[in-house]
């Protein structure tokens, strides 16, 4: 710009020196025809004039020499004001001599006497003043020649005396040679052709004025236009500065969200947890401004939240059209549809299309867990930059749900301990006292038997000691019950069909079964074979028919089914989570009073009995022979409407003929590395033996510090870590936890003895996965060993 | 005789018309001022002006043109200062034909005054110089046979010399600024308050009758066609000898001198050839008019022209001494 304004000076500066140049010119000219006619009579202006046009030529060499293409006009201006003073100088003699040749020549004239001059010699002068008064008029050659007409006419006359005659002819003759000479200087000077250069040059001045104005007003217009553009982008700057504060602003709320839900989730515990899910999701719709929103935590989509702002809640279904469009669209983890593509996925899923989504965001993880949010109307409360928020909301239901499982698994595992404790304290107690009570009880009967046949022989009344008898038989009853409760059966398990011992079992009811109770049998199943006592289970099956055909007392029916059952996720039941894996489902229904809660809590008590006469060990035996073939209890009962009674048994999965040899437990492992953790060398050595009968890998370790090691080395190495033996409960939970660190994926089971004082807290917390009670019988070791060693090669599988 | 009589009428009114268009003196131009000329008002008319006021110059850088004016180093050989040929005591010129040189020989013309020079539109007799630092380099080499940088050198050698040129320029001798100085000191070299300026400006009495007469004689002869303006002369080229040879036939074309001072500058013209004042009136008249002008004509106009005399600092120009 200011290269411009230069520019334009220097310019309009060039224009000032033309124009100057000019004016001096013009000046100039002036005065020297101001000169010519007398006006004026002296050279000090024409001399200041002249010099002055050489400064104002100088001047304009100066201004112009910026226009380097403007040089030879320049130089033609130059040379022609050279040539225009060269003129001038000679313009001032020849004026002055012209002058004086003029006054000179009207003075002769004027000076001769007409009486010393013939009249031919009158007439020759006077033709001659007249002659050169025409040329003082006009110069032209015609008149020139008339001049030189009568000089020659007048310079023939011989010189008269008394007058001044050759001085008058040699004026004439000067007149005659400066007068045209004059006019030619004159005319040129006049018509110097430098104006057609000046002319050029104030040409390239304004065009080069128009150059630089265009210039100038294009730079204007790029100027102002760049400050339009720095508007638009200030503007744009602003808007942008607007929607990032508004994001931010967006962004903490969602911030905010997380931290309460992650606070309220961590926080909560128990049936709390479920409560807070569902706080949860009303806070989600709140931030979100959802419609629709729809969870699945559980495996498989079970566990289904949902939340709708106005109809009915997205149930399952919703989760899986929603799984199943994020499988079409290849989304794994994150989706966001609306408009054409939201109408294209809706458009075979009817129960999408029923909820008249316009908008919907998904989060999704391990193909099981979802997280679905649907507005019914745009703009969405969540725009598709945010759609993150969903994913981790999602991670915090799901770790909420795992808490929530975690914490079940751990009453489970609580109850199940107890349970343990308690049956092992009452079988110890009961092969205790039984034998010794059985002794007693033998004495009564054989004193009272002695006594009857004494009685009989002297015809006495005989009818007490019956009764006395009867009753110490009942209590003989009642302690063989006991002895068989304690001292269960520890006999080898022989490969058996549960359907041929339900047949059995059936027709052995029969017998004995009220009449007023109506028994449906459905066991169009075939061939089931289990791993286990037939006995045994036929006593369980016994126990829970008659406890229905009790509960239905006057009128009703008792259902009985068995069927094979696939699990493929781990199931829930009351009592249990069950693996995966095949089932033999024994399954009893009744329709008679039902069960109040309490009642349930307590059936499998020992010595609970509902029923008076009830011994209250019948469904506890059950139990215990249940839990014996790696079975699973699943109770459902209501009061007044029936109870459900459920055994789940695990079927023998092996090739029977050929593991015939090798059936030493229920269950066995695949040949499962398990690291075997016993600080008491023998028993540490009989465990190993256990395992591997088992059909496990042990590897056994009595030093706490080369478990630790191995571990470290290679956390991946082991399937499952079993630690045996009550040596080192002390401190068991810290050992645990530094196993659980160095291979944070292998599954730790603790085997105690029942006595063992446990501190559960810590344990879990440490990183246990389970506890085992552990002591004659390892059964229980090995169906946990398979458990978790399943479990982990799923986890394994998972991971890979 | 009636036709010749309209002949010499028709001869009479044709020369009158002549006259007017030709120079506007009138052969009654001689006459006394016209009744509307009143004493007191300048004649702003007349073809000749007062000297004008000399310019403002540096006083300092003048002062020291003034004292290298004086200063005989600029010359070869120590001998000469500017004054010797131009002595502003007397006429800023010499009363000699030709002045001598440093180094022997003499000058080829007749030295001009040095008074007034700036007021002339070139320099020189012969009129080639445009400036008065080219005159007076042209000079120092020319006549003082040293040329200007050695005449800086030789003064830079003199420590009080070093200081005159430091207090005046705030540098040392060089040889522009000598120049500078000379060129300065030259422009302050004027005449003013002559007697016919005086009159010019409005003072009737300021010159004699005869230099009045001398006047009208000037203008009526053609003399002012020449030596006019400010300067009386100075102002343009003209043919020396327009009638007669009257100079070198090289160079027929001179720079008019001035002819302010006039009658102090003997002896006159370039080749110094007219010893007084009469003499050049008469030469000039002759050859530049082709006119024969009478002695009482002659008195008359040098009358005119000892008008023409101004003063310098307070003092008329004067002759040099022994001049005659």
């Amino acid at each position: 710009m200011r290269r411009q304004n230069e520019q334009e000076r220097g310019l309009r500066q060039a224009m000032a020196s033309i124009d100057g140049f000019v004016a001096t010119q013009t000046a100039l000219r002036q005065n020297i025809v101001s000169a010519r006619v007398g006006i004026v009579q002296d050279y000090d202006d024409t001399v200041q004039l002249s010099n002055q046009l050489e400064r104002a030529l100088a001047q304009l060499e100066a201004d112009f020499r910026f226009l380097p293409d403007q040089a030879a006009p320049l130089k033609r201006v130059a040379r022609a004001v050279v040539e225009q003073l060269g003129l001038i100088e000679d313009f001032k003699s020849r004026n002055a001599i012209l002058r004086n040749a003029l006054a000179a020549f009207s003075l002769l004239s004027a000076h001769l006497n007409p009486a010393d001059l013939s009249r031919n010699q009158q007439i020759a002068v006077t033709r001659l003043g007249s002659a050169i008064l025409d040329l003082t008029l006009n110069t032209a050659p015609d008149v020139v020649s008339r001049v030189d007409q009568q000089l020659g006419i007048v310079a023939a006359i011989p010189s008269i005396d008394k007058t001044d005659w050759p001085s008058l002819i040699r004026q004439a003759m000067a007149i005659r040679d400066g007068l045209p000479a004059m006019d030619t200087v004159l005319r040129t000077l006049s018509s110097t052709p430098d104006d057609n250069d000046l002319n050029g040059l104030r040409d390239a001045v304004i065009d080069r004025q128009a150059t630089v104005q265009a210039a100038a007003q294009r730079y204007r217009l790029a100027l102002s236009s760049i400050s339009g553009i720095l508007a638009l982008l200030l503007v744009r700057l602003g808007y942008m500065v607007r929607a990032r504060a508004r994001a931010l602003r967006r962004r903490t709320g969602f911030e905010q969200f997380l931290a309460d839900i992650s606070g309220r989730l961590s926080e909560a515990a128990g049936a709390g947890i479920e409560r807070q899910i569902g706080i949860v999701l009303g806070l989600l719709a709140d931030i979100t401004a959802a419609d629709q929103i729809c969870v699945a935590l559980g495996s498989g989509m079970a566990a289904i939240h949902g939340w709708s702002r106005v109809g009915a809640a997205p149930e399952a279904g919703w989760a899986h059209e929603i799984s199943s469009a994020m499988q079409q669209r290849a989304e794994a983890s994150l989706m966001y549809v609306d408009g054409a593509s939201l109408s294209q996925l809706t458009a075979e899923r009817p129960l999408m299309q029923a909820s008249q989504l316009r908008v919907l965001a998904a989060a999704r993880r391990d193909n099981s867990k979802l997280l679905a949010i649907g507005w019914s109307r745009k703009p969405a409360g969540l725009a598709r930059s945010e759609v993150g928020v969903l994913t981790v909301t999602l991670e915090l239901l799901v770790q909420a749900h795992a808490k929530l499982l975690l914490a079940q698994d751990y009453a489970r595992l609580d109850a199940s301990m107890r349970q343990a404790k308690r049956m092992e304290t009452l079988g110890s107690f009961a092969s205790g006292i039984a034998h010794n009570f059985n002794n007693i009880l033998s004495a009564i009967l054989g004193h009272a038997e002695i006594e009857e046949c004494t009685r009989r022989e002297h015809g006495g009344e005989t009818s007490n000691l019956e009764a006395l008898q009867a009753a110490g038989q009942r209590g003989q009853d009642l302690v063989g019950s006991i002895l068989a409760f304690g001292r269960r059966d520890i006999s080898r398990p022989k490969l058996i069909d549960v359907q041929a011992i339900l047949a059995e079992t059936v027709s052995l009811l029969r017998t004995t079964w009220p009449s007023d109770v109506a028994l449906h049998v459905d066991n169009s199943q075939a061939e089931t074979l289990i791993s286990g006592n037939a006995t045994q289970l036929q006593q369980v099956m016994l126990n829970i028919c008659r406890n229905a055909s009790q509960a239905v007392g006057g009128g009703g029916d008792v259902y009985v089914s068995l069927e094979a059952v696939a699990v493929a996720e781990p199931v829930a039941l009351s009592h249990a989570l069950v693996p995966p894996g095949q089932y033999a489902r024994f399954r009893v229904r009744d329709t008679g009073r039902g069960m109040d809660q309490e009642t349930l809590n307590m059936m499998f008590e020992p010595f609970f009995t509902s029923r008076i006469g009830g011994t209250g060990l019948g469904l506890a035996t059950a139990w215990e022979i249940v839990r014996d073939h790696g079975g699973f209890w699943n109770v459902s009962s209501a009061p007044g409407v029936g109870s459900i009674l459920e055994v789940w048994l695990p079927l023998s999965i092996a090739e029977l003929p050929l593991r015939s040899t090798h059936v030493a437990s229920p269950l066995h492992g695949q040949g499962e590395a398990i690291m075997v953790v016993n600080l008491d060398r023998p028993s540490l050595l009989r465990d190993e033996e256990v395992i591997a009968a088992f059909g496990f890998e042990p590897t056994g370790f009595h030093d706490l510090a080369a478990a630790l090691a191995a571990c470290r080395t290679d956390p991946n190495r082991f399937s499952v870590i079993v630690i045996c033996g009550p040596c080192f409960l002390t401190n068991s939970a810290h050992f645990v936890g530094k196993l659980h660190t160095s291979a944070p994926s292998v599954p730790i089971l603790l085997a105690v003895s029942a006595s063992a004082e446990l501190d559960l807290d810590a344990l879990s917390g440490a990183g246990l996965s389970d506890i085992v009670g552990y002591n004659a019988s390892s059964g229980n070791l090995c169906r946990a060993l398979v458990s978790w060693a399943r479990r982990h090669a799923a986890h394994s599988l998972e991971r890979t | 005789m009636r036709s010749g009589r309209r002949g010499v009428l028709t001869l009479t009114a044709a020369c009158a018309l002549l006259g007017a268009l030709g120079a506007g003196h009138s052969p009654t131009s001689a006459a006394p001022p016209p009744p509307a000329m009143q004493a007191g008002m300048p004649r702003a008319l007349e073809p000749i002006h007062p000297i004008p006021s000399a310019p403002e110059k540096d006083a300092r850088l003048v002062a020291l043109g003034a004292i290298l004016f004086n200063d005989k180093r600029l010359s070869a050989n120590d001998t000469m200062s500017c004054r010797n040929c131009h002595d502003t005591a007397t006429n800023g010129a010499s009363a000699q034909k030709f002045d001598p040189l440093p180094k022997g020989g003499f000058a080829a013309r007749n030295s001009p005054t040095v008074f007034n020079a700036a007021l002339n539109f070139r320099l020189d007799w012969m009129g080639d110089v445009r400036t008065l630092q080219e005159q007076a380099d042209e000079s120092m080499h020319d006549i003082m046979q040293q040329n200007a940088a050695a005449a800086a050198e030789k003064l830079a050698g003199d420590p009080a010399m070093v200081a005159t040129f430091q207090d005046a320029t705030g540098h040392g001798p060089d040889r522009a600024t000598i120049l500078d100085a000379l060129a300065d000191y030259q422009q302050t070299l004027l005449t003013p308050q002559s007697p016919f300026d005086r009159w010019l400006e409005g003072a009737p009495d300021a010159i004699s009758g005869d230099a009045e007469a001398g006047y009208g004689l000037f203008k009526f002869l053609g003399c002012v066609s020449c030596h006019q303006g400010g300067n009386v002369g100075g102002n343009l080229f003209q043919q020396s000898g327009v009638y007669t040879v009257l100079s070198d036939p090289a160079r027929p074309y001179l720079r008019v001198p001035s002819l302010r001072n006039v009658a102090t500058t003997a002896p006159y013209f370039h080749d110094g050839s007219a010893a007084t004042l009469p003499d050049a009136v008469r030469s000039m008249a002759r050859s530049q008019l082709d006119r024969d002008v009478s002695e009482g004509d002659v008195r008359q106009i040098v009358a005119f022209l000892t008008s023409l005399t101004g003063q310098f600092q307070g003092h008329p120009v004067r002759a040099p001494d022994g001049a005659h």
